[in-house]
């Protein structure tokens, strides 16, 4: 068994081939390598929007059809490739999702029905302010907003029209161009209690780390291929033990970035403290993912500087996931907060009951 | 791998929690002095275990067994984690040996299995010497048939529990000495035989768990062979894979699991010296051991488990142990100095234990890149 086929063959097969449909959709979009001075702009990605609505794939987010399970899967599917899509999808399906908490809204419609492109500001879900400005927002020049502000215990949803004033962001990614918005009017679109917000939150988390680990399994991927067959002193430099070890420990590492993400993506609906496990996996599985992209970078010599050799695109979004909403040391320093306040540490596995509703086959608890 | 318990598997654990609320002594690990004190509860642990029908839950049914599937063997960790229960003293002769024995053994070898489940025989594995360590193809101790005897002359080393066994299952090499794997054969060998001297040595603990045995003309009847001769070393391999399978690394995860609770425990009480986020860190890499440890155990019922696999299974666990070892002098070292005491202190020896036992950290890279990976073999043939 291949090492690729080892992190995928967990999947039913209906779920296995909706998912392979969208990863060649995905493909098919992705389109050329962007040039060194190449800015995306938000009308072509409106358009690659556009091309994944018409396949269905927005209301995918939101349908009832859809278990946490396949939507996590498919936002790794979207980012298991060495050329990241130039598309905010991760924003865009998350601001439906919060949303549909709400039990509907013109804008979640207008969404839908692609009059518009929402994006969710995931910064400011995450660490909400007053909304006099915003966090990093993928295309936020032109994209409507969906923007979190403190209210009581919770948070308030608003709604940012295209035309605020908009500064571009300095980040490492360039196929995803942020900016933060100074907005000058908004709409109230509705609140969010603790506990919805809380789960929004967890929510974010869980899909960046599987962004997170479906790039990291590219990267790895790619950096095996090019070990095995990249040749100097007349072998394969993948046959040296200094670079196997390198490659043994990044693999381990998304493997085991890889199974967080499942478990997150199957035990969020039922957790006790979702939270706390959304800090899990993207603590870990962003750690993983750049620890791997780090060292695919280094294992591809100096190709793996070059713009051409391209797997700095990966490098770059994994830097830009792990940064935005929260960091990798700020998910860590509220898992070990969570973890010194809780009366009793909650463990992984299913079979622990303080971490999860159990059921019987029957369907009794 | 969503895991939703069977009435079956539900019952198997209600009943291993009502075992362990039962007999588990509190502070078990702090009461004895020496490690042979220590030993010596452990035996005793082993025939409770046994009176309570937990001695051997992993054994199918037809060896007394409980049959225990891949999920209850994950239970029966996660419950001796929960109540910091003992391993017992045998668990190489119910793990690694009762398992070559029902697969390989003769009737009369199988024999021993009754007394292994019962706890009244203690078992141990000869498997590395002084040069043949990593390099386990490599040993040099030999058996000669002369009548109706092996002759068995050699060394072993890093004998776990050999001072309490009362077996050892010996790795030989019954082919020419340049036979390598070809050249191996397995034989059963009572350590009360004239010609063994067992020699404890002493870690970095201060204590003696592994040995050192001397096999000086030791004679041991020929049916004691198991298997074929020279036909050793496939059983061996099978043997290292479970040595490094979800059940070692769980075992090793309820000891990861313990000293990680104490030092949360400990965090609460000193907030200047918590360091929350080297505690969210380690929190993540130990809680992911479980569900690595899960999908080998769910692999497993399968049929799907690649080779290399238990080795990013063992890598992964242990050297999450060595680096909590590490944050503990780095991060929590009052606790691990004064609070912890002599538990606190053996703990952080033992975590440099496990990345070099079982094959080294460096043998599963090793595996890991060839098995799994399928990286180029970086054997050449000498210039």
């Amino acid at each position: 068994m291949r090492f690729d086929d080892l992190l995928d063959d967990w999947l039913e097969t209906d779920d296995r081939e909706l998912l392979d449909h969208f990863g060649e959709l995905i493909t098919e979009i992705v389109g050329a390598r962007l040039a060194p001075d190449a800015e995306p702009g938000f009308d072509d990605m409106a358009k690659r929007l556009a091309r994944i609505r018409e396949q269905g794939w927005l209301d995918f987010a939101v349908e009832k059809d859809t278990t946490d399970t396949v939507y996590f899967e498919a936002l790794k599917r979207l980012h298991r490739r060495t050329t990241p899509l130039a598309v905010p999808l991760l924003e865009v399906w998350s601001a439906l999702r919060v949303l549909s908490r709400l039990g509907g809204s013109d804008l979640l419609e207008r969404t839908l029905a692609g009059e518009c492109v929402t994006v969710l500001a995931i910064d400011d879900l995450l660490r909400p302010g007053d909304g006099s400005g915003t966090g990093w927002i993928p295309f936020g020049d032109g994209a409507t907003v969906l923007l979190a502000v403190a209210a009581g215990d919770g948070v308030d949803l608003l709604q940012v029209e295209p035309g605020s004033a908009a500064v571009p962001v300095s980040h490492p990614d360039p196929t995803l161009p942020a900016f933060t918005l100074s907005p000058a009017s908004t709409t109230t679109v509705g609140h969010l209690d603790r506990a919805g917000w809380e789960g929004a939150r967890a929510e974010v988390l869980v899909a960046q780390a599987a962004a997170l680990a479906g790039q990291a399994q590219a990267l790895n991927t790619d950096t095996v291929a090019y070990i095995t067959n990249r040749v100097q002193f007349g072998v394969p430099v993948g046959s040296f033990q200094a670079l196997q070890h390198r490659a043994a420990d990044i693999a381990t590492e998304v493997y085991a970035a890889q199974q967080v993400s499942i478990h997150a993506a199957e035990a969020l609906g039922a957790h006790t403290a979702p939270l706390a496990l959304g800090l899990l996996a993207k603590a870990f599985v962003a750690k993983a993912a750049m620890k791997t992209a780090s060292e695919a970078i280094q294992l591809h010599g100096g190709m793996g500087f070059t713009w051409e050799g391209g797997t700095h695109f990966g490098l770059k979004r994994s830097a830009y996931l792990a940064m935005s909403g929260l960091s990798i040391a700020e998910c860590e320093e509220g898992l070990g907060r969570w973890a010194i306040d809780a009366p009793e540490l909650l463990w992984a596995g299913g079979l622990d009951d303080r971490g999860k509703r159990e059921t019987m086959e029957d369907g009794t608890a | 791998m969503r895991l939703q318990l069977t009435p079956a598997q539900r019952a198997f654990q209600q009943d291993l929690r009502a075992f362990y609320e039962r007999e588990v002594q509190p502070g078990w690990r702090t009461r004895y002095k020496t490690f042979e004190e220590l030993g010596a509860y452990l035996l005793d642990w082993e025939k409770v275990l046994y009176r309570g029908n937990w001695s051997v839950p992993t054994w199918p049914a037809e060896f007394d067994g409980r049959g225990a599937d891949a999920i209850e063997r994950a239970i029966f960790t996660e419950e001796t984690a929960r109540f910091d229960a003992p391993e017992g003293l045998n668990r190489l002769g119910k793990r690694l040996v009762a398992p070559v024995l029902m697969r390989h053994g003769t009737d009369a070898q199988r024999s021993h299995l009754a007394r292994i489940r019962s706890g009244e025989e203690v078992w141990c594995q000869g498997f590395s010497e002084p040069n043949a360590g990593s390099d386990l193809v490599n040993i040099r101790t030999a058996a000669v048939r002369d009548g109706s005897d092996w002759v068995i002359n050699g060394r072993k080393i890093w004998t776990s529990f050999a001072q309490f066994a009362d077996w050892v299952m010996l790795l030989v090499r019954t082919g020419a000495a340049d036979s390598r794997a070809e050249g191996i054969s397995i034989i059963l060998v009572s350590l009360d035989t004239p010609g063994i001297e067992i020699s404890p040595i002493q870690t970095i603990a201060g204590r003696s768990e592994f040995n050192e045995v001397s096999f000086d003309d030791v004679r041991v009847p020929l049916e004691n062979l198991v298997g074929a001769e020279n036909g050793g070393w496939p059983i061996v391999r099978s043997v290292l894979q479970d040595e490094r399978g979800a059940e070692f690394c769980l075992a090793r995860y309820t000891d990861i699991r313990r000293i990680f609770e104490d030092v949360t425990s400990y965090a609460k009480t000193d907030a200047d010296r918590s360091y929350p986020g080297r505690i969210g860190a380690d929190y993540a890499r130990i809680y992911t051991i479980q569900l690595l440890a899960s999908d080998l155990l769910d692999r497993g019922q399968r049929d799907a488990t690649p080779e290399g696999l238990e080795s990013m299974l063992k890598l992964y666990t242990t050297e999450t142990w060595r680096s909590l070892g590490d944050d503990q002098v780095h991060y929590w070292a009052h606790d691990l100095f004064e609070r912890g005491g002599k538990e606190g202190l053996e703990d952080y020896y033992e975590s440099r234990h496990y990345t070099i036992s079982a094959g080294t950290s460096e043998i599963q890279r090793n595996l890991i890149a060839g098995r799994l990976l399928q990286l180029p073999s970086s054997r050449r043939s000498a210039p």
